[in-house]
Order: structure tokens, then C-alpha cells, then sequence
């Protein structure tokens, strides 16, 4: 009889690891406190960009980038195994500067150099800008870094096409199904109390009660239907006051986020924040004025006091956790680690390093 | 040792808590600058937060140092001192540092929506350390708002570029040598920091440069070393600089060295 395994809570990391688990042998059960169709999770809030260099590069813990650069391949073999398409940008990615900016943009290349010098990074005129992004010929931005080990993904549409690989493949999913406890060798519900070989906790910020350490970075992101944009690339602004990324998320819709606040409020999208979004990518590209608001997102991304994603684990119990502003990019890689632990394989010190052991 | 009102303070290095790489970093920075003052921008949007006990603000409030309050972000007198209520309220302190800004690019102080607001808060109650420029009339019609500690920049916020006026930073200490006086904003390296303390400042305040770098808790400890250093070297008392070149070493023992008019004359 094949080992049983409990992943509780379905956002990105909870669904790639129920699905991997599925395909190592186990029995899995999936819990969720939203129905299926819900957006709630974080992950829903995330824009699928995987940009470990640009979004991390400017003041990341390296060992962050290390794992980040891992992620894209790992998304590469995942995503054609998946019933559903999802789409998976990996042309590179741009970070682009208006006149005022360009110093700006000049020391974050400067970094990048010195921190990451085997990382490959492009100094880009306005010439090259619209060779790499026609969209962008008009647009006025005078300088750029091109780093073409960069893309993004399509997020909703991988959630989907793992919510469906789970129904094809035999993962059990129980949503909409509170869960009121995560131990070891257990899952409480509001009903009934489970017994699993193996229990993941992939609750993201709604484990803070088990997770002392856990602490919610509330981001705001904004859906925009722009058809007269076409944009191929992630695109990141650098503005003084006015950060900005905007990842196209297929059928003519493009994510734009994310701010990023030392606050765990879940409050709708504030007017302030909705502007300073809005007004940044406005100014982007002309085709953004009469875009529609799609949707207009806010969330709290579960981190710890490093913003490095942590596993603690006991026999029995193996809580994955403080994805920040990464769930897309490292998902995949801290999964693949898990697993290999789990497995019994030798990891190296650097990997070593995202496991705690005692998880309580 | 300096003082604020009735305050003693030992460290001469204030630091800014924005934008830091993780919540580690800062606290580690905060540990290596020895600061016993950090700024702290009480944003609207997360004022709910040492309100709703979120970790973050906890982890803030239970460090060993004490908050300085920031309106950061506020463009006129009169939300700068909501800002300020609302940060004593959160804080349970009387010090804000007072920033009320004239331009969204360059973040210049308005000085005449800033003199409007110390106004009003040292009414209130607060202790007011007013970020301005280093113009000595505002600094004069701060004073008489009835500020006890100004807070000069050195250059515009976050850029870095050290002491670019100098002399006007030296007119201030001269004028006003019985006010605290903080460098705040401009400080880009540990230089800049040692030059503001050579003047005779009281100390210097800065976040970009440590939160900015590589490494920051390193950094914040470069800038511990060189705040340190530059108030010494004030102490001690340093000699003016000269256009001609006088002779360290003595004439005498020299017998033996062809008589020339080089030296010493």
C-alpha cells in the first residue's frame, strides 16, 4: 500500500506539491479552506514573474537569486506534463528607465555586475529597447538592462492546470474545508480528525499560529485589459517613487504590482496605492489610457525575518513556508529540495540551509 | 554623551529603518550602527499596524533603541500634524521627526508648510526635530516654533551625495552653537558621516546608505566606526587647513644637510 500524504492549503506551492507527491506514489489529500474557484490565495495576487535578478538583485539574500535561477527550468519540464497550457515567457526580461532614472538604472547594472558577474546582464539603448520590445519603440525610455535569463509565467493558468492535473491524476481535493489544525501525522477539520503518513503545511500566512516567526507583507497588484499593448517581455519601471512591474498574463490582460508594505491588513486596494500603480503605467506605454481595470488585487505574503522560505520539519510534519514575494519563482525549487529530503538524498549546505528542524 | 531635552544619548549615529532587504537585515544593522535612535515612517496605510499587534510594528517596538516617529510622505502642514498625533498615539513617544515635503521628486522640505506644522505640534506637546534645508533664516523661524533640535540635510534624500554645501552647514553650527544639530539625508559613505561630525555636529542621521548596501549590517558598522572617528577628531580639535606649507620637523640635527632656503621658510 503507497504511503498517504496530506498537503494543506492550495496555493501555488500546495499545488505543485500535491501533484509531485502524486507522481512519487503517494496517496494525497489536498485541503483548502476556499471553494475551487476561489481566488483568495496569495498566489492569485502574484503576478508569475520570474525575475530572480531584477526583482531580487537589487537587495536579495543571494542564496534567494541561486534558488530563483533554478525555478525556470524546473517550470520548463513541469509545465508540458500539465493537461492544461500554460504559457511560459522565457525570452528575458526588461528593466527600463526614463532620463531621470538612468543613474538609478546605471547603479542597479553596476550591481548586478558585482554581486551576480556570472549572471548575464545587458546594458540597452533606445535602439536595442525596440529591438527587444517593439511595443516600447514610441515610448521614450533611454536606457534599459535586458537580462535574458528571465521570464515569467502565466500564474492563474498554472493554478488551473494543476487544479486539473490533480482531478486527472487521483489527488484527493477537499475544498472549501476548514481546517483547524496541522500536526503531525494529522489533519483536523471542522468534522473529523485525519490520520497521513507524511502531513505538508502549505497554508502560507494562515499558519502564523503555528509559525511564530511567520509575518504577513501585504502587496497590491492591479489586472489591467489593454489590447492595444502588446507587450512579450516582463517589463520592470525603475522611478524614484514609483517601482513598478507589469507581466503579461495572456488574452491581452497584464498584471501590474506590486507595492509592498510592512502591514497585514487584507483591506481592499487603497486609492493611494491603486494610483501610484495606475499612474506609473499610464506613462508606460499610451495603449495603458484606455485600458479597463480588470481586477484589483491585495493580499499578505507570508515571510520570515530573512524573507528566505523555511521548511520545518519533524517526522510526520513538514511545514513550507515564507515564499514572499517569490511563490511562483521558488515554489518549484524549494518543492523539488522537500522532495529530495524526503527522499533521503544528500543536499548540499546551501540547500540544506531552507530546513529547520523542530517544526511544532 | 549629547542630550535632547532630558535625554542622554551616547551613539551619534540615528538611523532610518526603510527599505532594508528583510526585517534581519535591519535588526542586525541596527545592531552594529550602536544606534539608540531609529527612525520609524508611519505610513497611513500601516497605521493599522502597532494597533492590530502586527509582527512587523512588534518587532519594532520591542527593539532596545528608541523611535523616532516619521511623517514621512506628508505634503501639507496640516496632515503631517494628523500624522504626527496619530504617530504618538502608535509610538507612545512625544519626539516626530517632522518632514513636510514641497516636491514629489526631489523630496525637498517645504519650509514654510514646515515652520506652519512645528508651529502647531510644539504647541501640542511635541519634541519637534524638523527636517529642513540647511537655510539659516528657517532654521532661525524653526527655533523660534520653539524647536529644540534641527535636522539639516546634507543633500536631497536618499541621494547620496554627501555635504554639498559645506559652508552653510558650518554657518548653522557657528550661529547656533548651543542647539543639537543632525545632518539628516544626503549621507551616501562613511566620509560623508565623518565630515558632518568634523563640522561639530551633534550627530548624523541616515538610512539609504546602510539599507542600500551589499551588505548593510556591515555597512552600518563602517558608519559607527567613522561617526565615531569624526566627532574625535572634532574634540581633539582640528587644525585649520593652510596655502602654505609649514615644517613638522625640527631643524636642529641637521648639520649635515646642504644649507638650501627650502625648508622652513
Amino acid at each position: 500500500m503507497s504511503a498517504s500524504a496530506a498537503v494543506v492549503g492550495a496555493g501555488v506551492a500546495g499545488r505543485l506539491l500535491a501533484l509531485k507527491l502524486r507522481r512519487c506514489g503517494y496517496e494525497v489529500t489536498l485541503f483548502d479552506k476556499e471553494p475551487a474557484s476561489s481566488l483568495a490565495a496569495c498566489s492569485f495576487a502574484a503576478a508569475g514573474f520570474l525575475a530572480p535578478l531584477s526583482e531580487g538583485g537589487a537587495s536579495s539574500e543571494p542564496l534567494m537569486v541561486r534558488l530563483g535561477q533554478r525555478s525556470l527550468p524546473l517550470w520548463q519540464d513541469l509545465l508540458p506534463t500539465l493537461p492544461l497550457p500554460v504559457q511560459l515567457g522565457l525570452k528575458g526580461s526588461l528593466m527600463v528607465a526614463h532620463q531621470p532614472d538612468v543613474s538609478a538604472l546605471q547603479e542597479r547594472f553596476a550591481r548586478l555586475k558585482r554581486r551576480f558577474p556570472m549572471s548575464p546582464s545587458e546594458w540597452v539603448d533606445p535602439t536595442r529597447i525596440s529591438q527587444l520590445e517593439p511595443a516600447l519603440a514610441e515610448s521614450g525610455f533611454q536606457a534599459g538592462i535586458y537580462l535574458p535569463e528571465e521570464g515569467y509565467i502565466q500564474s492563474h493558468a498554472a493554478m488551473h492546470a494543476l487544479q486539473q492535473a490533480h482531478s486527472n491524476e487521483g489527488v484527493t481535493a477537499f475544498y472549501d474545508t476548514e481546517v483547524r489544525h496541522v500536526a503531525a501525522h494529522r489533519v483536523v477539520t471542522t468534522q473529523e480528525t485525519l490520520s497521513f503518513d507524511h502531513v505538508f503545511d502549505c497554508r502560507g500566512f494562515a499558519a502564523r499560529s503555528d509559525l511564530k516567526s511567520l509575518r504577513g507583507v501585504r502587496g497590491e497588484l492591479i489586472e489591467v485589459h489593454a489590447p492595444e499593448v502588446k507587450l512579450h517581455l516582463p517589463l520592470q519601471l525603475i522611478h524614484q517613487r514609483y517601482p513598478i512591474y507589469i507581466v503579461p498574463r495572456g488574452d491581452d490582460i497584464y498584471a501590474v504590482g506590486a507595492t509592498c508594505l510592512e502591514s497585514e491588513s487584507l483591506g481592499p486596494v487603497t486609492i493611494k496605492a491603486g494610483l501610484e500603480l495606475l499612474n506609473a503605467v499610464y506613462q508606460v506605454h499610451p495603449g495603458f489610457r484606455f485600458a479597463g481595470i480588470h481586477r484589483l488585487v491585495a493580499n499578505c505574503r507570508p515571510a520570515f525575518n530573512d524573507n528566505l522560505p523555511q521548511v520545518h520539519h519533524q517526522p510526520g510534519l513538514w511545514r513550507l513556508n515564507g515564499l514572499y514575494r517569490h511563490g511562483f519563482l521558488l515554489a518549484p525549487v524549494v518543492i523539488d529540495l522537500l522532495l529530495r529530503q524526503l527522499a533521503g538524498d544528500e543536499l548540499s549546505g546551501d540547500e540544506r540551509g531552507i530546513f529547520v528542524p523542530g517544526a511544532n | 554623551m549629547w542630550s535632547i531635552g532630558d535625554i542622554k544619548i551616547n551613539s551619534r549615529l540615528l538611523l532610518g529603518t526603510s527599505r532594508f532587504p528583510s526585517p534581519l537585515s535591519l535588526q542586525q544593522s541596527i545592531a552594529r550602527s550602536g544606534t539608540e535612535i531609529i527612525t520609524v515612517s508611519l505610513r497611513r496605510e500601516s497605521a493599522m499596524g502597532p494597533r492590530d499587534g502586527q509582527r512587523f510594528w512588534e518587532q519594532i517596538k520591542d527593539l532596545p533603541v528608541r523611535v523616532l516617529p516619521n511623517t514621512a510622505g506628508c505634503y501639507s502642514a496640516q496632515e503631517a500634524v494628523t500624522t504626527a498625533h496619530m504617530a504618538r498615539d502608535l509610538f507612545a513617544t512625544n519626539w516626530i521627526k517632522l518632514e513636510v515635503i514641497g516636491d514629489d521628486y526631489t523630496l525637498q522640505p517645504d519650509p514654510f508648510g514646515l515652520v506652519e506644522a512645528a508651529k502647531q505640534l510644539v504647541k501640542d506637546g511635541f519634541e519637534v526635530f524638523p527636517y529642513t534645508t540647511d537655510d539659516l533664516i528657517v532654521a532661525q523661524r524653526l527655533l523660534d516654533a520653539g524647536c529644540r533640535v534641527l535636522m539639516p540635510w546634507a543633500a536631497p534624500i536618499g541621494s547620496g551625495m554627501g555635504l554639498t554645501n559645506p559652508r552653510a552647514l558650518e554657518l548653522l553650527r557657528s550661529r547656533f552653537p548651543q542647539v543639537p544639530l543632525i545632518v539628516d539625508a544626503g549621507i551616501g559613505r562613511p566620509s560623508h558621516a565623518m565630515a558632518a561630525m568634523e563640522l561639530g555636529y551633534d550627530a548624523v542621521l541616515l538610512n539609504t546608505a546602510v539599507s542600500s548596501a551589499d551588505d548593510p549590517p556591515a555597512m552600518a558598522a563602517a558608519f559607527a566606526a567613522a561617526v565615531a572617528f569624526g566627532r574625535q577628531g572634532f574634540e581633539a580639535g582640528l587644525m585649520e587647513p593652510r596655502s602654505f606649507a609649514v615644517a613638522s620637523t625640527p631643524m636642529i640635527g641637521r648639520a649635515f644637510t646642504p644649507a638650501t632656503n627650502a625648508e622652513g621658510q
